[in-house]
């Protein structure tokens, strides 16, 4: 077990920069996501770690031994492949057993024995050992793949996107096989996923890139509730992030923010913030989806909304929305907002995000209503995963 | 005999398919290929045993059950050691020189197209300069083979026309090998990387198990184009390493031809590939239930 170290690393294929600049630490026995949209260099990032790519510049460490330019056999990692990579022609168990023969380590054939064993027995595919991979189902595939990399216990587990090739279900029941299994070995693993739900729930933290550039690095909680600039606020949360464009109006002692058809008062203790920060003019007002509440009564809290289309999906309605020229959406308890295309309405924002003209994240106003739930139950669950690792 | 027991019949046999008008006309084009490429054979085959006079008098189409004549087959197969038609020590020839090249052959081609596939060097510019081999005739290397064969003291060997064979089974049997090798993904060499291994383990555990049948077919044809070869052999082989194709082109000489010996010796020249080709086939067989690398 190590910890990984990338120091202004990047890589180019040709004119393409896949990987820019990327400064990462992950520590030892962390539980590591990279989150970004496709294309975004995670698997670029993930080979270099694990030696199946050079860096056009920069360092990699493991602990502190300098590994940039070592083969991937001797950096001591194992890895899951987006589609697995198991050797068709070996069975379960011969793939099971493979790295064990290559190990440095001289292991008896009883001791190979037991140790694929073992691994079958954790991942339930003892009675697949003697099949060839193609008789496999999708999700005994992956487990066989899985298999293969926590055979041994290298500084590092390396995994790209190994639960994409699976239906719903499945995926849910190996995210928290995983989960488990990293609690119980805790070894330092890099997870690459572009699921943020998936990386919401198994990360001690996240990595959010983009362009190959790291966006944030931060706790699930960290990146959801304080993203750093829109782009993030944009990625994480589903539907997306509202934004809407406006400029400070100060009257008063109280602080508005205006655009051409919406005037704002924004909450005190932003205010506070904003002006401590000394925000400029120009600023940008993000609100989720969910922090929307349609209300009765106009007031300096609310927006004005003209009302696009609803679509209903049972537990929410999803209710597109303009306000200032640009669509937001609004989730709702699902009312009769059906034949309302047309209407204004008025929505109050629970809780705003405010962006400078930098695009930096200049403060967030305390929710009325409170922290998002699925994020406190990610927080929770981290925790007890945290306690069950002290045990 | 019942109508219905002629028809159980017919489909025991397998003839019900021909109730499907397309049906016939497939079964029809199948015979009238198998008949062009069987009639020459069965024709060769007629010759070898049939004597001089009755080749050159009017034959019948069909050979004649009851006055088959294996002299032929005898004569080239004599008892005693003798020079002209001695076709047990051709074949025996033939099969050493085409047995070790294909060996040679598949040994060099295998982890040469390996290389090209990882891409090593010029491998670009050397994987084509390697095809160019090919485009001369073979002819035209028999000068320099004769002088460099001389020189390393190897004409007249076994081994001289095996490895002069070289020259053009090598470039054929790397493009073919590096045709099957190069569709297996490169992710899975990159799991032996991760795994811990290196290139020789990835050739050993991962090339070569995946692209056995390839591999065979590669085998069976350099085998096949060694034994058929003639050109060279005229020039780089003595009486001892005559090969079968020599020892066929003998009854063509100034003063005639003697057809029916000529047929027999081609009609045994023929059975060694054919058995090769039946062991190899097994190979192939098994080695396309290997199956698909991904889900
Ligand atoms: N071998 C390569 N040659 C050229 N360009 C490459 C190569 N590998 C990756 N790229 C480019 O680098 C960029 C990042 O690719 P990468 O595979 O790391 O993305 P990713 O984040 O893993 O995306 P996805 O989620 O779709 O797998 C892409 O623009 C891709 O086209
Ligand atoms: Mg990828």
């Amino acid at each position: 077990m190590a910890q990984v170290r990338l120091e202004g690393v990047s890589k180019s294929f040709g004119d393409i920069e896949a990987v820019s600049d990327v400064d990462l630490t992950v520590e030892d026995g962390e539980f590591f996501v990279l989150l970004g949209p496709s294309g975004c260099g995670k698997t670029t990032t993930l080979r270099m770690i694990a030696g199946l790519e050079r860096p056009s510049e920069g360092t990699i460490y493991f602990d502190d031994a300098d590994v940039t330019d070592d083969e991937p056999a001797e950096r001591d990692i194992s890895m899951v492949f987006q589609n697995y990579a198991l050797y068709p022609h070996k069975t379960v168990r011969e793939n099971l057993a493979f790295p064990l023969s290559l190990s440095r380590r001289d292991y008896s054939s009883e001791e190979i024995d037991s140790e694929t064993e073992r691994v079958a027995e954790l991942l339930e595919i003892t009675d697949q050992l003697d099949k060839h991979p193609k008789n496999l189902s999708g999700g005994q595939q992956q487990r066989v793949a899985l298999g293969r990399a926590m055979i041994r216990e290298p500084m590092a587990f390396l995994m790209d996107e190994p639960l994409s090739n699976l239906d719903a279900k499945l995926r849910i029941q190996m995210r928290s096989e995983l989960k488990r299994l990293h609690r119980k070995l805790g070894v330092t693993t890099v997870y690459v996923t572009h699921d943020q739900t998936e990386a919401m729930s198994l990360a001690d933290r996240i990595c959010v890139l983009n362009d190959g550039r790291v966006q944030q690095v931060g706790t699930p909680h960290e990146v959801f509730s304080r993203p750093r600039n829109t782009w993030i606020a944009g990625f994480i949360g589903d539907p997306p992030m509202n934004f809407l464009h406006g400029l400070l109006e100060r009257s008063d002692g109280e602080v508005f923010v205006a655009g051409d058809a919406f005037r704002y008062r924004v909450p005190p203790d932003v205010v506070e913030e904003l002006d401590a920060r000394e925000v400029a003019e120009d600023v940008t007002l993000g609100i989720r989806p969910r922090d929307l509440e349609v209300v009765e009564d106009p007031g300096q809290d609310t927006f004005p909304a003209t009302v696009l289309t609803v679509e209903p999906t049972g537990e929410r309605s999803i209710l597109t929305a303009e306000v200032d020229g640009r669509e937001i959406k609004i989730e709702t308890e699902p009312r009769e907002f059906m034949g309302m295309q047309g209407e204004t309405i008025s929505v109050h924002p629970q809780k705003t995000y405010y962006y400078d003209e930098a695009d930096q994240l200049a403060t967030v106003s305390s929710a009325e209503g409170d922290v998002v739930e699925a994020v406190e139950v990610t927080d929770k669950h981290v925790e007890e995963v945290r306690k069950d690792g002290d045990t | 005999m019942s109508t219905e027991r002629l028809e159980s019949l017919a489909k025991r046999f397998g003839f019900h398919f021909l109730e499907n008008p397309r049906q016939i006309l497939v079964v029809l084009g199948i015979g009238l290929v198998l008949l062009w490429i069987l009639l020459p054979v069965y024709w060769t085959l007629a010759i070898s045993m049939r004597t001089t006079e009755e080749i050159f008098g009017s034959p019948d189409l069909l050979l004649n059950p009851a006055s088959l004549n294996f002299e032929n087959y005898r004569i080239l197969w004599p008892v005693e050691d003798q020079q002209v038609a001695n076709f047990s020590r051709f074949i025996v020839n033939s099969a050493i020189i085409a047995t070790l090249n294909a060996v040679l052959t598949t040994v060099l081609a295998v982890p040469a197209a390996y290389a090209f596939r990882l891409g090593v060097g010029y491998s670009k510019h050397i994987f084509f300069w390697i095809l160019t081999n090919r485009m001369a005739p073979p002819a035209a290397f028999l000068l320099p083979m004769f002088l460099l064969t001389s020189e390393l003291n190897i004409i007249g060997t076994h081994w001289g026309l095996a490895i002069v064979y070289l020259i053009f089974n090598l470039p054929l049997a790397i493009w073919l090998v590096y045709g099957i090798i190069k569709a297996i993904p490169e992710e899975i060499d990159e799991a032996v990387y991760v795994d811990g291994g290196n290139d020789f383990t990835v050739l050993k555990e991962v090339i070569v198990p995946l692209s056995k049948p390839g591999i065979a077919v590669s085998f069976l044809l350099v085998w096949l184009f060694a034994w058929n070869h003639y050109a060279f052999t005229l020039m780089l082989s003595d009486d001892s390493t005559m090969t079968i194709t020599q020892g066929i082109a003998q009854f063509f000489t100034t003063v005639g031809t003697s057809w029916n010996l000529m047929a027999a010796g081609t009609m045994l020249s023929m059975l060694p590939g054919l058995v090769l080709a039946a062991i190899v086939q097994k190979h192939i067989v098994t080695g396309l239930t290997f199956g698909a690398v991904k889900a």
